[in-house]
């Protein structure tokens, strides 16, 4: 190979000899012999480069950028003969203080590097940082090779997709989760064997994009207990891996750790989603920080008020202005970066809408920077699903521009579902349409069933547990005074706020877990489970955990074994929907053929209860599988009486088998798939109260 | 760092002294792919080395290719219990075949 | 390949680079390695003897530019004896700038 002729000092600062550097790719960028900095300001006036060795407290150099190394509104520079493992790296720029037009610049502060692949400064979770710190996140140069060997990405079908969202610390750092190193990405590899057996492709993971855990951290009133910034849903960086979600984050080498993981939960089978806040920054207002972005260019990369104050559509204190093209820029560098270099199968947008506002806050029609991802070659494999509404009081369900591309977390399928399952009267034409996969909302747009990912509970509210044991939220641990979190809960707590012995109302607890977790897995479209709710995870009530990093969020395993019971049902329902096509249309349903794809039914066969006072309804679904006609029956009885359904006919000499019954005390509430029971009464049912019963025809 | 090497029994013996970081790993992968041509069986013996930053990770996962790639089966001796936790924590550990000392790596390699 | 497509001389702080054949993108790497030799020698002048030299490619032109950035930015760089065409080529691309282009060479 021939050697560059233009990576060859030219200039020389002190004892680092330099050059030019190349614009782009912005970040640093490891060249034989140095590394290339690159960073982006359109309105500074000069900028510096300061070099730290890790942890120290002051730059052992500060290499200005001559004009030269600046092309356009960039500044570049190669930087030769650098230990880049053993260093931190920051900018500083000056420009001007004028904050009623929009500029902050301050050519004291020590800036991040918005493109920083590699953060320190929070290494290991959760110690407490120095204060004082002059540079509190630092940026590192980080080889970026891996040897992925033969992994690629598997690209399962939406409608195939069985999804489980975690927080990765949540997940394995309560002491039962007996792991070598709790609450971390290596942790999350250890227990791929239990997200196998229990059936799910694809993980769907809280914010992992380096976060500050100490941002607004502050004492609970109730417990004394530090109350921290525990979901992570506010950016430090981009481009980063939480390197206190790793157990090597005090070596460095939390790249390397995520990568190896995602890696081993692809070989198994297991997708990755990437849940991803570039709604705002952990900047805050203008009282906020100085950590990055507002140093940098604040007018570029934040919505600005006429008088230069920052908007607030994330009730997070700022909004990024997702609609700049710069920004529109950094965003699609960041997804295709988080593809190309961790292989992520696909990302969730927080408060998506958000993504489709213009410079001053307004919607708009046809977003760029949505119709950009949407047909980006590099995402052109990717799962994209919105949170279509956002804390301005943008609500998109159905309408988010989609191009036929975005899924989104279907916020109607949860609250339809919820007020159904607590016996609301009046919801069975809502609940047909939502376990249809939403025609109603998406049909029109010709988006798909996979337009919607269907969902009961998530990190974002009460856990199913939960749901079925509180009418109220209990979220007094947040120090809130109980003002936070939401309130339109749909929740219904059995005839017991919160804990109780009362046998009967366990029994109902656990049939109405079951009873969620069989609609959610027979509604076409993409279901998605929230960690825990398999074992009947409670939060005691907290229907807002952000900030609460101890035993309330951290998953007890021990529950696995007391709740065995829901465990099983969850893995047979997982089992039994990949077994069946005929619950994983990729396409609308068509009701015209009646009895061979989708038919409706009630207490009498072909002949639903439409009705206000309906809480009863059934539907028969039929599809032609690899091996055999699949073809499946599900009563829902919502009301507090038994009732009798009449069976319509399985037709083709088939007979019906039952999979499930909620009513019915385990082991006998729900079989094996393929190891369903003949019914004897072939044309009727009695389904008991609050009960859902599957049949299978063979 | 400084790597001796020596021969036991028809088995290539790299020693290797000292850190593997990004200012010694480099010499340290041409050094020992130029010491080991010609043999079949290899120990790193690792009992010296008390540090390897992700570019010496990076080196061991480099000489593994080149090994596999010249038919050499190789082994790493006497991992210091923090370096081999930093090895499963990024979950490169799948990677090595590593024994507690050079007997017993050679003792591995001619079981294999 | 031909073989003794160049050949290295050093003598009282001038190099002479004897060229022949063709400097293109399969040849190049190893008149750059050989070069490579010279680093950190008291190199005054670089002179590359180009008569019998048919044909240099872009491949070519990089070793010479590498010649002048890393044997020696104080070094003069020649080009002796060069034919019509790798003349109008070094013209073309510019390099003619930065090099003493000359007939003969006298130490």
């Amino acid at each position: 190979m021939l050697n560059r002729i233009d990576l060859h000092p030219t200039h020389r600062h002190g004892e680092f000899p330099l050059r030019a550097g190349k614009p782009m790719p912005f970040g640093a960028t490891l060249v034989p012999g140095g590394v290339n900095f690159s960073v982006y300001s359109r309105y500074a006036t000069s900028c510096e480069l300061a070099l730290f060795r890790k942890h120290a407290p002051e730059p052992f150099a500060i290499i200005p950028f001559l004009p030269e190394f600046r092309v356009g509104n960039v500044f570049a520079m190669v930087v030769f003969e650098l230990d880049y493992e053993n260093i931190e790296y920051a900018y500083r720029m000056d420009g001007p203080w004028d904050p009623e037009h929009g500029q902050r610049f301050d050519k004291t502060k020590f800036l991040l590097d918005p493109y920083a692949k590699c953060i320190g400064g929070r290494d290991v979770w959760g110690v407490e940082p120095d204060w004082d710190n002059v540079y509190p996140h630092r940026a590192r140069v980080f080889f970026d090779d891996f040897d992925w060997e033969d992994d690629c990405q598997s690209d399962i079908p939406f409608e195939d997709l069985v999804v489980y969202e975690m927080h990765v610390r949540s997940f394995t750092a309560h002491e039962s989760a007996k792991v070598k190193h709790p609450g971390t990405f290596a942790a999350l590899r250890e227990k791929i064997p239990y997200l196998k057996q229990l059936g799910i492709n694809c993980v769907e993971l809280l914010p992992i994009h380096e976060f500050d855990e100490f941002e607004n951290s502050r004492p609970s009133p109730v417990t004394g207990e530090r109350l921290l910034n525990y979901w992570g849903y506010s950016n430090v960086g981009f481009f980063a891996p939480k390197a206190g979600y790793a157990a090597t984050g005090k070596y460095g080498m939390q790249v390397d750790e995520l990568k190896n993981t995602i890696k081993e939960l692809h070989k198994n089978g297991i997708e990755v989603i990437l849940d991803v806040v570039f709604n705002h920054t952990a900047e805050g207002n203008e009282r906020g920080h100085t950590i990055s972005y507002r140093g940098i260019d604040n007018k570029t990369y934040y919505m600005l008020t006429p008088e230069g104050y920052y908007f607030n559509f994330s009730g997070c204190g700022n909004t990024l202005n997702c609609n700049n093209p710069i920004v529109r820029n950094m965003i699609l560098d960041c997804l295709r970066y988080w593809v190309a270099d961790y292989h992520i199968d696909g990302f969730r947008f927080d408060l998506a809408a958000i993504l489709g506002r213009d410079q001053n806050g307004a919607p708009m029609n046809s977003p760029p920077l949505l119709e950009t991802l949407a047909f980006d070659p590099v995402l052109g494999k990717c799962k994209l699903i919105d949170e279509a509404w956002d804390a301005g009081g943008l609500y998109q369900v159905g309408s988010f521009p989609s191009w036929g591309r975005w899924a989104e977390w279907n916020g109607k399928y949860r609250d339809d579902i919820r007020r159904f399952l607590k016996g609301e009267p009046g919801m069975v034409g809502a609940i047909a349409q939502r376990l249809h996969g939403s025609p109603d909302l998406y049909q029109w747009q010709n988006r798909e069933t996979c337009a919607s990912v269907n969902f009961i509970t998530c990190h974002d509210g009460f856990t199913l547990m939960d749901l079925v044991s509180y009418n109220g939220k209990h979220n007094e641990a947040n120090g809130e005074n109980n003002n936070d979190g939401g309130n339109d809960n749909e929740s219904w707590n059995c005839g017991w706020e919160g804990s109780s012995d009362d046998p009967g109302i366990l029994w109902l607890r656990r049939k109405q877990i079951k009873n969620a977790a069989t609609i959610l897995l027979v509604s076409q479209g993409t279901p998605m489970i929230l960690a825990g709710d398999e074992m009947g995870n409670s939060q005691n009530g907290n229907n807002n955990a952000y900030c609460q990093d101890n035993l309330l969020s951290w998953l007890d395993w021990n529950l696995l074994e007391q709740n065995t019971e829901l465990f099983r049902f969850f893995q047979r329902m997982i089992a039994f929907r990949q077994t069946h096509p005929a619950l994983r249309y990729s396409t609308y349903l068509s009701g015209a053929d009646q009895g061979t794809e989708v038919s409706w039914h009630g207490l009498k066969a072909w002949d639903a209860d439409w009705s206000d006072s309906s809480r009863t309804l059934a539907f028969m679904c039929r599809r032609p599988g690899e091996q055999d006609v699949s073809c499946i029956y599900v009563a829902m009885n919502m009301h507090w009486d038994a009732h009798h359904f009449e069976l319509p006919s399985p037709n083709d000499g088939r007979n019906w088998h039952v999979f499930a019954n909620t009513d019915v005390a385990p082991p006998d509430d729900i079989v094996e798939p393929g190891q369903e029971i003949l019914l004897e009464n072939q044309h009727g049912f009695l389904v008991g109260p609050r009960s859902v019963v599957v049949l299978v025809g063979r | 760092m400084e790597i001796v090497f020596s021969e036991h029994n028809g088995v290539s013996v790299a020693r290797i002294t000292g850190d593997l970081d990004g200012n010694t790993a480099p010499a340290a992968e041409t050094k020992i792919l130029e010491a080991v041509t010609g043999h079949e069986l290899i120990v790193l013996d690792m009992t010296e080395c008390g540090y390897v930053s992700s570019a010496g990770l990076r080196v061991l996962l480099m000489l593994g290719k080149q090994f596999k790639t010249q038919n050499i089966r190789w082994a790493l001796a006497g991992v210091s219990a923090e370096v081999a936790d930093v090895m499963d924590m990024t979950g490169f550990s799948s990677f090595f075949i590593m024994c507690p000392d050079i007997a017993a790596a050679m003792q591995t390699l001619k079981e294999q | 390949m031909e073989t003794n497509a160049y050949n290295i001389e050093m003598q009282d702080g001038v190099a002479r680079i004897t060229l022949s054949g063709q400097l293109d993108a399969a040849r190049a790497p190893a008149l750059q390695e050989a070069l490579k030799e010279l680093i950190g020698q008291p190199v005054e002048k670089i002179v590359f003897l180009a008569k019998e030299l048919d044909y240099i490619a872009s491949a070519g032109l990089r070793v010479i530019i590498f010649a002048k950035q890393r044997i020696g930015a104080g070094a003069q760089v020649y080009l002796v004896g060069a034919q019509p065409a790798v003349l109008d080529v070094i013209k073309m691309s510019g390099l003619d700038t930065f090099m003493n282009i000359q007939e003969d060479f006298e130490a």
